[in-house]
């Protein structure tokens, strides 16, 4: 043994190929949670809604191949190409003609040869490059080029967007509105009876009873707006946790698939989730009440009331009958 | 003669070593770059969303919709119709229904302060839209950003390991002693060249 020899090729070739299996696991890992994350973002959030827009392409954009860099910067659906220079008229608006791929270049893009009667002329020429589209038409690189391209608009569709917690905000209000317009008429109307039976019904204390009838029912429309928001708000609060949880999953199994599905899964459920609903308890009971017990107290034959009297503001705006009168009924002053 | 032969491959076989390992730890360093980026153009969108201004604006705007969805509809919006229980009697005094309606109208009026003060408070949290939720929907929008990112790095940097346990290719000439010097200068080559870059990497990430 005079010359020199490696003598640990085998255990460097295997930590190699480890590593390259390694950079590969780790690329697939990679791309496998993009994609879970993606899917998972469009469930939740909706899919981008795309628009398309044409314009003129920038040229400027675009880097030519060389040597053995490949072209860059071509837009979405068109290839470059090189063509011998003077295959185009001398504006250029004419795209050149070819006759076919002749060779292919360092940069494995194809070389055309022109055609037949403009190929004694610019055998001479050297290649420039164009873009090609799929119809095969070709542009000559810094010619007017229209594309047409897609963009993000900004606007989603699917997912959970505001119309979805706006309708089930709405859920939660016709159920709970109509019963409190319910038992506001009721008391309206429960109110008059027991005004008109105290004849009281054109008083002052009919307009403070109605006063704080009109106070109850829009404390109590108020509540019932601030209740379906905060139920809006949970349930926004368990959709995002439905997501974090998904993601936990993605991150643990790495697998896109399964985590999509049961995204879905998770997205299907909370759109059938309804709200919490409890019936609503008597809500104008104390105005009622209190009328209740000026009606009992007017009409009570015990009572006696001092004119100017202001511990019970229901019975001030009555003038009751003298005292030595007291049968109950009551004059208005 | 041998001898100059084992020593010059063994440096060559050093210098591709050294040549690799740094590629690979630019590689990582430029991944561990872009999606440190990443993370923290995630964190950039919650620190604007949570900024002071923001939030603010966030709040007053919610505020404000509820202030006028819990006056949709009731008796202390401003251009409603204030229902006065039964109407006047003939004859009846006017000063009694003006009485009335004005004791409605300022309970009414006395409603819509309360109200305000109501979808105020419920503005700042507890609710859809409002200032909380907004926050913790930014947070967890750049926790998922940021996780992602950071998930990467962790594979990325695991991966550069592995890449770093590559040992130099170390020549041997047969049993002469320069075989077994070339062997430990490798060795010493490899273990000085992989802290450095460890370093590096550290230095970087």
């Amino acid at each position: 043994m005079s010359g020199s020899t490696p003598t640990n090729t085998s255990a460097v070739d295997f930590e190699k190929q480890q590593a390259a299996e390694a950079d590969a696991k780790e690329a697939a890992r990679q791309a496998s949670l993009q994609q879970g994350q993606t899917a998972i973002d469009q469930i939740f959030s909706g899919s981008p809604v795309m628009g398309t827009k044409t314009s003129n392409f920038d040229w400027s954009t675009f880097t030519p191949g060389s040597g053995r860099m490949p072209a860059s910067g071509m837009p979405a659906g068109y290839t470059a190409v090189q063509v011998p220079a003077a295959t185009t008229s001398p504006t250029g608006a004419t795209a050149p003609s070819r006759s076919g791929v002749v060779g292919m270049n360092t940069n494995n893009t194809p070389i055309y040869a022109p055609t037949a009667s403009a190929a004694s002329s610019f055998a001479a020429s050297a290649p420039s490059w164009g873009l090609e589209d799929a119809s095969g038409k070709i542009t000559k690189q810094g010619d007017p080029l229209s594309i047409t391209s897609q963009y993000d608009t900004g606007q989603r569709t699917g997912g959970f967007d505001d119309a979805f917690y706006n309708d089930y905000k709405q859920k939660v209000l016709d159920y709970y509105q109509p019963d409190e317009q319910r038992q506001y008429d009721q008391a309206q109307r429960d109110l008059t009876y027991n005004l008109a039976r105290a004849g009281t019904l054109q008083s002052s204390t009919a307009g403070d009873k109605m006063g704080e009838l009109a106070y109850n029912d829009a404390i109590q429309k108020a509540n019932i707006v601030a209740n379906a928001n905060a139920q809006t708000g949970n349930l926004q609060n368990q959709i995002q946790a439905n997501k974090e949880s998904l993601i936990n999953q993605l991150y643990a199994t790495d697998d896109p698939t399964l985590t999509a599905n049961l995204a879905e899964s998770s997205a299907a459920a909370s759109r059938m989730q309804d709200p919490t609903l409890t019936p609503a308890a008597g809500l104008f009971a104390p105005a009622l009440t209190a009328v209740g017990s000026a009606y009992n107290a007017y009409n009570s034959p015990y009572t006696v009331v001092q004119p100017g009297a202001t511990t019970n503001p229901a019975m001030v705006s009555p003038t009751p009958a003298s005292s030595s009168a007291s049968s109950g009924k009551t004059t208005y002053g | 003669m041998g001898q100059q032969a084992t020593v010059s491959a063994q440096n060559q076989a050093n210098q591709d070593w050294e040549a690799t390992q740094t590629a690979a730890a630019q590689a990582a360093a430029q991944k561990d770059a872009i999606n440190q980026q990443k993370a923290q153009a995630a964190l950039n969108v919650a620190q604007d969303k949570l900024s002071p201004a923001n939030q603010t604006q966030t709040q007053q705007t919610a505020a404000t919709g509820l202030n006028t969805q819990m006056l949709t509809g009731s008796p202390a919006a401003p251009d409603s119709n204030i229902k006065i229980l039964g109407q006047p009697q003939a004859g009846a005094d006017t000063s009694v229904s003006s009485d009335m309606a004005t004791r409605v109208t300022n309970a009414a009026r006395e409603a819509q302060g309360r109200i305000a003060a109501l979808a105020g408070l419920t503005s700042y949290g507890g609710g859809y839209g409002d200032m909380g939720s907004s926050a913790n929907m930014a947070l967890a929008n750049s926790a998922e950003g940021i996780n992602l990112a950071s998930d990467f790095r962790k594979g990325d940097t695991a991966t550069l390991g592995v890449t770093q346990q590559i040992q130099p290719i170390q020549y041997a000439q047969g049993s002469n002693i320069a075989g077994s010097l070339a062997g430990s200068l490798a060795g010493i080559a490899g273990k000085g060249l992989g802290a450095s870059l460890k370093l590096a990497n550290t230095a970087g990430g």
